[in-house]
């Protein structure tokens, strides 16, 4: 089937990435459809942080090119970027939250800074989304006495409050128990809807892969090994992703979709 | 050992290649800084005047404490020197007239530029350095929020007002140290002493003092914060990032001292 070009909000072609003569990504080729969760999946080395820093731009790549909702990242000018940047939300892996500032703080910021909202206005909203991941206990804190989880949340929290088109998250659901899995994405699914948001996961679990993802590319010593949605995944033959899925059968045969149902939990 | 000397040419030769890429990026980072204080009210990005005020409270009244020590101890070093001689020319409306005039002019800047680069320089570096290891200006980056506009232009606009604020204080308070000194030590009036030492002050003394202080400062702001945000990139840790800043800042400062002393009207 033929996808309309404005209906994919990532692309990226031919990319490779290389750090002196060291090759730490190749020819790597994948479309994000809109509103789909799109899964790169992969263990230690294989590129995976590397990627999420080109697809972020934040990192130039050395061959190929990346187009995130239509715009060409190597040529953005500065304005334009941040422009971008306002319909793209970044969930950072630790959390990379600002150390300085309180949990309500670093969730205000982009409502402040970048949306230009008033303070008095930006605390309500971010407010509203700390509630609606459970954080509301902790929104005083700052960040550096938070739990693992909790700063997972919040910055799952900052990279949602201006409701972004697409959402990058950098092995933000490894390690958080299904449970809370389940209710992160039941969210996402009802914060998206009828939006249209795109969830782009990095992580090296395959249970969220398999559990969560619409489409999944299993990276490899910087190499895309298989692509395609969960269950061509699960008959793929290649031996790489055999060997790769072998300890996992159990957790092949229990995948669990989670639909959306509007903000009938408000907290988790 | 041509191999040697060959070796030692090209260590020589990246050394230099990375002072000037430094020397540039500083450059282009400092025009950055004022580039948003003039601008970025017009993008509605200004820089954050409550981030200005914590700025000043860190980098001005904080240093206070050090600065008095500084100045008494200094002061207290010199006016042991005038005593001696004093007691073999005396002359003393010439000793302090020049006194004034070393203290604003060469003294006075050198050692508020040191304090500032290892109080302020050494803060700022390792500050940034901690934020860039754990990917908090990657994060900043990702929102569309300029590191400069956010964390940088605040200090720099206040270090506008503290650098000078601190060589100023830090030459009063050595003067106002020596007259208390000589006031104990010979009976001269505090006041007459004072006199005296800020009569060996000019206007263009005290301008060259004063920018001196201004440039030492903007000097030290952008060689910590282009140490400070490279930190991760170039794999050094807080601790040695904060040495390293402390020694680039004053290696500036001293550089720029000789700099502006030989360019400076008399």
């Amino acid at each position: 089937m033929t996808r309309k070009s404005e209906d994919i909000v990532l692309s990226a072609e031919g990319l490779g990435v290389s750090f002196d003569d060291r090759v730490v990504l190749q020819d790597i080729n994948v479309n994000v459809q809109r509103g789909e969760i799109f899964v790169f999946m992969g263990g230690g080395a294989c590129g995976k942080s590397v990627l999420f820093q080109v697809l972020t731009g934040d990192v130039a790549p050395t061959k190929g090119r990346v187009k995130l909702l239509g715009h060409e990242l190597r040529d953005l000018k500065s304005r334009t970027r941040s422009q971008l940047l306002r319909k793209v939300g970044i969930a950072y892996q630790g959390g990379a939250l600002l150390k300085s500032l309180t949990v309500l703080e670093n969730v205000e910021l982009p409502l402040i800074e970048v949306a230009g909202l008033k303070r008095r206005d930006s605390t309500g909203r971010a407010k509203e989304f700390l509630a609606l991941l459970g954080l509301s206990k902790v929104e005083a804190l700052s960040p550096s006495s938070l739990s693992m989880s909790e700063i997972k949340r919040v910055a799952l929290a900052r990279a949602l409050v201006l409701e972004p088109e697409v959402l990058f998250c950098d092995d933000v659901f490894s390690g958080l128990g299904w449970r809370l899995q389940d209710k992160l994405f039941k969210l996402l699914l009802d914060l998206g809807e009828g939006k249209g948001l795109t969830v782009i996961v990095f992580t090296p679990a395959l249970d969220v892969a398999f559990r969560f993802g619409d489409q999944v590319a299993i990276l490899e010593e910087g190499c895309v090994i298989a692509q395609g949605p969960v269950d061509e995944i699960k008959t793929n033959k290649d031996e790489r992703v055999q060997h790769l899925l072998a300890p996992k059968r159990e957790i092949l045969s229990s995948r669990r979709r989670v639909e959306p149902n509007a903000m009938s939990e408000r907290s988790l | 050992m041509i191999a040697g000397v060959i070796g030692a040419l090209e260590r020589t030769g990246n050394l230099a290649i990375s002072w000037i890429s430094g020397s540039v990026a500083t450059f282009i980072l400092i025009g950055s800084c004022v580039s948003w204080c003039l601008t970025g009210w017009l993008y509605g990005r200004p820089v954050r005047l409550s981030a200005v005020a914590t700025q000043v409270v860190e980098t001005g009244l904080k240093s206070l404490p050090l600065i008095a020590l500084f100045a008494v101890s200094i002061g207290t070093i010199l006016s042991i020197q005038i005593v001696n001689l004093v007691e073999s020319s005396d002359f003393l409306p010439g000793t302090l007239a020049f006194i004034g005039d070393f203290s604003i002019r060469e003294e006075g800047p050198l050692i508020a530029g040191i304090i500032m680069a290892a109080r302020i320089g050494s803060g700022l570096a390792s500050e940034l350095s901690s934020m860039s290891h754990d990917k908090e200006i990657t994060a900043l980056r990702g929102m569309g929020i300029d590191p400069i506009r956010f964390l940088v232009a605040p200090a720099f606009l206040a270090l506008l007002i503290t650098a000078p604020m601190i060589t100023l204080l830090l030459v009063a308070g050595e003067l106002l140290t020596i007259s208390l000194y000589l006031f104990f030590a010979q009976g001269v009036q505090p006041i007459f002493a004072l006199g005296l030492a800020v009569d060996g002050i000019s206007g263009v003394d005290l301008s060259v003092g004063l920018i001196k202080g201004l440039c030492f400062g903007v000097a030290i702001l952008g060689v910590s914060t282009q140490i400070g945000l490279n930190a991760a990139s170039l794999g050094r840790r807080t601790g040695s990032v904060t040495s390293f800043a402390i020694v680039v800042s004053i290696t500036a400062v001293l550089l720029l001292n000789v700099s502006i002393s030989l360019l400076a009207p008399d």
